[in-house]
């Protein structure tokens, strides 16, 4: 009986605590809402190999369920932005304003025999997310956006062989430059999805409680 | 014998819980409603993020907003190529027929448009209102999904309502079906 015990308590231990997200803001509600162009997440190695960076060439030629992707940016920007968007921001998102018309082609092909085939290509060009930070304000500016989010997952070393990862995300004025508020969230790094997934609701998490409490669902942060 | 025949009994008692009720949060703005609205296309672009966004554009349909498609409408005219090829084979005992008809249509919808044109064209076509849709995973235990449906105002990009809703999922259900739950649980408390 007691083993049980002790075993429950060895399970509840393996769960790593919630993240705390540190949060930066100005009183007042001057940067509270309005249209933003909010960036695709970047991630950094700091002191770390690079490639931990590129969570895909982590697992390359190892048999997996579900392959990991190739930038941080898949689990760390859909969680934000809703978070963001439901803080009262209003995104347009950097890597999905094209800059050139793309041009596209669809096709249709039906056989003698009655079977069809179709296809649809579309060509990529470069996006706001392409460009250089002086050029991504002129756009911004062009579009009457008053801000650009930028989001960065960091990972440093830990100590002992271990890696943590923070995530940092700011909102800068378009022209002035100056950071209006920053949120950042931290923790060892235990898993390439898990960790991103948990900072991003941590960040989102603390955005709204500074900016938006009633909107808040759940634990506190 | 005892602590295994609570550990079962526990592990019972687990699979019976049940899973806590959505969180459906809705917000409404100051703005004045709109009629005319377009939905951004999700950045995912997946064939599930699609399915999605038709999804939330058949429910405001139905609710009476004019819904622009980006991904239905030319953005310039469109070229149209037709092939059509007829093969008559007379070198066996037996003649045969044949046909391939080949279509090809080249030119940008409104969707594939570069983001001053789009504006342009959003405000020729009298829409004045922006639809976003958004999905995510929440890590943890149990496991969450949050979907999100947000209507602004183009001109000055103004809340007109946006619906939030959180579900407890289960890991054995596929991603795709929990967003699409989570985005009908959001359509529907938008609803009330």
């Amino acid at each position: 009986m007691r083993g049980l015990a002790v075993f429950a308590l060895a399970l509840a231990a393996c769960v790593q605590a919630a993240p705390h997200a540190i949060v930066q803001v100005p009183p007042g509600d001057e940067y509270a809402a309005g249209a933003v162009l909010v960036m695709p997440t970047t991630c950094v190695p700091d002191g770390v190999m690079p490639e931990l960076c590129s969570p895909v060439t982590l697992t390359a030629g190892q048999p997996t369920l579900t392959p990991l992707p190739a930038s941080y940016a898949v689990y760390v920007d859909p969680t934000l932005r809703l978070k963001l968007e439901f803080a009262g921001y209003t995104l347009a998102e950097g890597a999905a304003m094209r800059l050139e018309t793309g041009a596209r082609t669809d096709g249709q092909t039906v056989y003698g025999d009655g079977a069809s085939s179709s296809s649809t290509a579309v060509t990529t060009g470069p996006t706001v997310a392409d460009l250089p930070p002086g050029d991504v304000r002129a756009v911004a500016r062009s579009l009457g956006l008053g801000g650009i989010v930028t989001s960065t997952f960091t990972i440093s070393p830990a100590g002992f062989g271990e890696i943590r990862a923070d995530l940092v995300v700011t909102l800068w004025d378009v022209d002035s430059s100056a950071s209006r508020w920053i949120v950042r969230c931290g923790e060892r790094m235990y898993g390439y999805r898990e960790t991103p997934l948990r900072l991003a609701n941590c960040v989102g998490n603390g955005v709204l409680a500074a900016l938006a409490p009633g909107n808040l669902i759940g634990e506190a942060l | 014998m005892r602590a295994a025949a609570l550990g079962a009994l526990l592990a019972t008692a687990a699979c019976g819980v049940d899973k806590m009720p959505p969180i459906v949060m809705l917000r409404r703005g100051a703005a004045a409603p709109v009629k005319r609205v377009a939905i951004l296309p999700a950045e995912c672009g997946t064939a599930v993020c699609k399915g999605i966004d038709a999804i939330v554009a058949a429910d405001l349909a139905f609710r009476g907003y004019d819904v622009v498609e980006l991904d239905r409408l030319a953005a310039i005219e469109r070229a149209r190529t037709e092939v059509q090829v007829s093969v008559q084979d007379t070198s066996g005992p037996t003649m045969t027929n044949g046909s391939t008809r080949t279509v090809t249509v080249t030119g940008a919808m409104l969707s594939d448009v570069d983001v001053w044109t789009l504006r342009a064209e959003l405000a020729a076509m009298g829409v004045d209102g922006l639809v976003r849709v958004r999905t995510a995973e929440l890590e943890g235990w149990p496991e969450r999904v949050e979907a999100m449906v947000r209507v602004t105002r183009t001109a000055d990009a103004s809340l007109v309502w946006s619906t939030l809703c959180e579900l407890e999922v289960s890991v054995l259900d596929l991603a795709d079906e929990n967003a699409e739950r989570a985005v009908r649980c959001a359509l529907a408390g938008g609803a009330r």
